[in-house]
């Protein structure tokens, strides 16, 4: 008698069907996850923190851990409190201006930290910093908001 | 009989198994067509286009950030897969310019002495067809486009005020 073999073609085509929707999906959503030689690379980057009272200025303070974004970690190595300012324009000489704001402060918090680089981000833990990206840092008693101004490597000097 | 009373062909192969290796075939010509470029070449052409995205007002201390980003690769921040849109191969800035509604009903150009447009000129090959102009992704260019960019240096939003190919 016959022996009636385990796997069928119709077996073999479904399995290599599932194989084919697998590694597709998997090509799909891990191709822009790839990363070509991450790299660690010690960065500062500032934050401005708009329009807010100075109470704001006087929590912050250098040497002070925070979290990026709810990612990794960094420390603040300067906080720099100025008057704010806003732009606008000046619809009666029809200028654009820089007024004053009272009673609040732009602050400028300047973080350094460990980051992971590649070719298209250079992140602290999940956080991808970016001048323009708005980030948020927590700290003890404290989370502010703003986006990045300015940031370079460590070896361009502080 | 071509099928027997069990479904199969010439009383060996099922049918269904005909069908389903015709699908599988049909699945792999499908993915090589897309994957290897072959199907957008029966009605468009390849074109190495160069286009412009103006970002503004910017402030000196970011402007920096766009200029590092000279050779560097742009992306496409609107989508989660933020493709890449081109290489980036010049940043220019010139003072920041607008029209302001004044009080009084007229317009006057003003132009700002602390902020910048910075014109940022991406070199992308894409794909032409008779009604669009696409990267190889997909991401279509088109002329008063805003868009959500960023290298590895800056994230940002811009318009595209300039595009050409060749």
């Amino acid at each position: 008698m016959e022996k009636k073999s385990k796997f069928t073609v119709f077996d073999v085509i479904v399995i290599i069907l599932i194989v084919a929707i697998i590694g597709g999906g998997a090509y799909y959503f891990l191709r822009n996850k790839a990363s070509k030689g991450n790299e660690e690379k010690n960065i500062y980057f500032t934050v401005e923190v708009s329009a807010k009272d100075e109470a704001y200025a006087k929590l912050l303070s250098e040497g002070k851990t925070v979290t990026v974004s709810g990612g990794g970690t960094a420390k603040i190595v300067s906080v720099e409190a100025k008057d704010a300012v806003g732009f606008s324009k000046d619809t009666v000489s029809g200028k654009f201006i820089e007024a004053p704001i009272p009673g609040k402060y732009d602050v400028y918090v300047t973080v350094y930290g460990a980051a992971t680089e590649n070719e298209k981000d250079i992140s602290i833990g999940n956080a991808q910093v970016k001048v323009g990206a708005k980030l948020s840092l927590e700290g003890s008693g404290f989370t502010v908001n703003g986006p990045v101004v300015e940031m370079h490597y460590e070896s361009e000097g502080k | 009989m071509i099928i027997d009373k069990n479904g199969k062909l010439f009383g060996k192969i099922s049918i269904i198994d005909i069908v389903i290796i015709i699908l599988v075939i049909c699945c792999g010509v499908a993915a090589y067509l897309r994957f290897s470029g072959h199907l957008g070449n029966n009605d468009s052409n390849r074109v190495n286009a160069t286009y412009e995205i103006t970002v503004q007002p910017v402030r000196a201390i970011s402007v920096d950030a766009i200029k590092k980003s000279v050779g560097l690769k742009l992306y496409d921040r609107k989508t989660s897969a933020q493709d890449c849109i081109g290489t980036i191969t010049n940043v220019e800035q010139t003072p920041y310019d607008d029209v302001i509604a004044l009080a009084d009903g007229t317009y006057k150009n003003a132009v700002s002495d602390t902020r910048y447009s910075v014109k940022i000129t991406v070199n992308c090959e894409c794909t032409l067809s008779d009604t669009t102009l696409s990267t190889p992704e997909g991401k279509l260019i088109e002329l008063g486009q805003t868009e959500y960019i960023g290298s590895k240096w800056f994230a940002s939003e811009g318009e595209i005020t300039k595009v050409s190919f060749e």
